[in-house]
């Protein structure tokens, strides 16, 4: 399963799991920002910091926290 | 303060006889305010919650034929007990020891998942809810519909429908209060796992009630907000912002505004007549001095934070409620953050920074929302250093703008060199790492009159409230150390560091130690001897860095003691007072090589 990270700007993919290693409130805080396993998510910009666009929410982040978010391809 | 709802721990098994406290509890920005202030008669105290810099409101409400205590608590983005901002906690610390409460969940209806999740986590706490879902009106526009009975069996809570703006089934609120109940909830934390597959319950929930239509999107909001965090069109939207800020703080606050309240209002009138009727009263040389000398309380101290500083800092809290509620501040929190990186900070610094540009006092206090002690710190020393608050920058500006554009950006530059050069090292030195940015980006919305006023007319019975007696103490103080000659004292032994390393006349010592009380004071007092030739322009140049780069004000140094404790405070201002003197020193060495 892909990281989020590798995923093309604007293109919508669906989140599956976080990886939690280091930071357990990290899985807390995106599910409670919009970034829950089965939400809809895209990447809208990298530069100078990722914001990623969820069905319930925006959300600013660092390199490091979204490749920790796995992801899938919408059916 | 103790007032708010805060409660010993043992009275959370309060008799059924007892009123209940009712609390609003949710994410940030789902129009919980709005709510609150539209179910609650009349406010009885805003205040700013121990430990946090949001304000908590308690207003009343009728409940059973009686008025009951209503709380509008910080907005959180997750109540369990590993969560890490200070709201968090102080919320979970007001659900959990209040007597009797009663929890109205505030919701975006549009977000019903993570609505889900924050409901989840309340019922974990076992207290009697009803579950609001606020913004319907945005969710229908969306193109959702949710089925409220069957969320509410499904719950077994009463789930109501909302908008808050309009006053739409606020009414309800009142009437399901008594059937407020613990949720029925799987638990979904169960275990700490490495990585969390599916909170399975509440997508079968979701799924059950929502049903979704596609719906256009990307209106011009979204690409303003978009445009705002650009990396390349962000910057010049920046520059206008500033721009309208300057024009607006700088210009007609600290000009027009100032101007008229202090050489008319209070210079010509107000000072005047009241010396004038206490003497007839009190014909006491003494007490003439305490109150109407050249350090008096009301002449000096009044006359300061009331005409100077009160209407700056209005005009600035102003336009920054404007940049606050538009969502702008975000935005730029994303711009800013690889910047303050550098500087062992992250996005988020940039709330307490540009805050410093208004008044470093609140500033220094609004720290508390920055993750870790080590950015608190930073921060605190960074505002402490050379963030110039809007009195000061206000001078700066004016003297700089007589010697010449080129002046503005030496002393500016020089300044802001400073704060990189202390945040780099500090960060450098100090064990640990800056935290990385997690921030949820509230949506760009059209900034509404009222509650920009309401912000606003908080934050400045704050300010008359925490800064303005303090004013009032530091000018009795100076009063006393000048009645007392220590004021002489501080002078002669500054006046060899201020000859001998910085090269300035020895008049130029008072404006120093007064540049304590008021960093604009002293930054006029080095004016006033610019204008009367007694100072060369690199004098001035110095001066000015120093004073920007000197101790703040002594409000300020008080707010350092009570976030960063008495030793850090003194370490810090130790700190900044030699580091002030030896930049003052070498700008002085490299600008004589120059001229």
């Amino acid at each position: 399963m892909p990281a989020l990270d590798q995923i093309q700007n604007n293109t919508p993919v669906r989140v599956v799991s976080i990886e939690a290693e280091g930071d357990p409130s990290l899985v807390r805080q995106l599910m409670h920002m919009g970034l829950y396993p089965g939400a809809r998510v895209r990447i809208h910009q990298r530069y100078p910091t990722y914001v990623l666009v969820a069905d319930e929410g925006t959300v600013a982040l660092e390199e490091d926290a979204v490749r920790r978010i796995r992801v899938q391809a919408i059916a | 303060m103790s007032d708010v709802a805060v409660l010993p721990e043992n009275k959370i098994t309060a008799d059924v006889q007892a009123e209940p406290t009712v609390l609003l509890v949710g994410h940030p920005n789902v129009g919980k305010s709005v709510l609150f202030h539209g179910l609650t008669q009349k406010y009885v105290i805003a205040s700013n919650y121990s430990g946090t810099t949001v304000a908590v409101t308690r207003g009343s409400m009728p409940y059973a034929g009686k008025q009951i205590v209503a709380v509008d608590t910080p907005g959180v983005h997750s109540l369990h007990a590993a969560q890490t901002s200070e709201d968090e906690k102080a919320t979970r610390r007001m659900i959990i020891s209040a007597k009797n409460p009663i929890v109205v969940q505030v919701a975006e209806a549009k977000n019903l998942h993570r609505s889900l999740l924050l409901t989840a986590e309340l019922a974990e706490l076992r207290i009697p809810m009803i579950l609001v879902l606020n913004m319907m009106d945005e969710a229908t526009q969306a193109g959702l519909t949710i089925d409220i009975p069957k969320l509410s069996k499904a719950l077994s809570i009463p789930v109501l429908m909302t908008v808050a703006t309009k006053r739409q089934g606020i009414d309800g609120i009142a009437e399901q209060l008594p059937f407020a109940a613990v949720p029925r909830m799987p638990q979904v934390f169960e275990k700490p796992a490495v990585s969390i597959i599916c909170d399975n319950a509440i997508h079968q929930l979701v799924d059950q009630v929502l049903t979704r239509k596609k719906s256009p999107t990307a209106d011009l909001k979204v690409r303003a907000g978009n445009l705002m965090m650009h990396p390349l069109w962000g910057v010049p939207f920046f520059c206008m912002a500033m721009y309208f800020m300057y024009q607006f703080v700088g210009v007609f606050g600290a000009g027009t505004l100032v101007n008229y309240l202090e050489k008319k209002v209070f210079g010509a009138y107000m000072v005047p007549a009241l010396a004038k009727a206490f003497t007839a009263v009190v014909p006491l040389p003494f007490f003439h001095d305490l109150l109407f000398g050249e350090y008096g309380v009301i002449s000096m101290g009044l006359t300061y934070s009331l005409a100077i500083v009160l209407p700056i800092v209005f005009t600035f809290f102003l336009a920054f409620a404007l940049f606050e509620d538009s969502g702008y501040l975000p935005r730029l929190t994303i711009l800013s953050n690889r910047l303050f990186k550098y500087l062992g900070l992250n996005g988020k610094a940039i709330l307490p920074m540009v805050l410093g540009l208004g008044c470093a006092t609140m500033a220094t206090m609004t720290t508390r929302i920055l993750q870790t002690k080590r950015e608190r710190f930073i921060a605190t020393l960074l505002l402490a250093v050379g963030v110039p608050c809007s009195a000061q920058l206000g001078v700066v500006l004016g003297i700089t703008a007589a010697i010449g554009s080129w002046a503005v950006f030496t002393v500016l530059g020089i300044v802001l060199m400073q704060l990189c050069i202390v945040g780099f090292c500090a960060n450098l030195i100090m064990p640990g790492k800056p935290s990385a940015l997690v921030m949820e980006m509230a949506p760009i919305r059209l900034p509404k009159l009222l509650p920009i006023l309401k912000k606003t007319w908080y934050r400045m019975r704050w300010f008359t409230r925490e800064v303005v007696p303090l004013f009032l103490w530091a000018t009795l103080g100076l009063f006393i150390f000048d009645k007392v000659g220590l004021l002489k004292l501080a002078e002669r032994i500054l006046m060899p560091v201020v000859q001998g390393v910085l090269g300035l006349p020895g008049a130029a010592t008072p404006a120093f130690v007064m540049g304590f009380l008021r960093r604009d004071y002293g930054s006029a007092g080095f004016f006033r001897l610019f204008e009367q030739g007694q100072l060369t322009v690199l004098q001035t140049v110095v001066s000015l860095v120093v004073i920007t780069l000197f101790i703040p004000c002594v409000a300020h140094f008080l707010m350092m003691i009570k976030e960063q404790g008495r030793l850090r405070a003194m370490g810090i201002s130790v700190f900044v007072v030699t580091y002030a003197v030896f930049i003052g020193w070498l700008v002085r060495q490299v600008g004589m090589r120059l001229v």
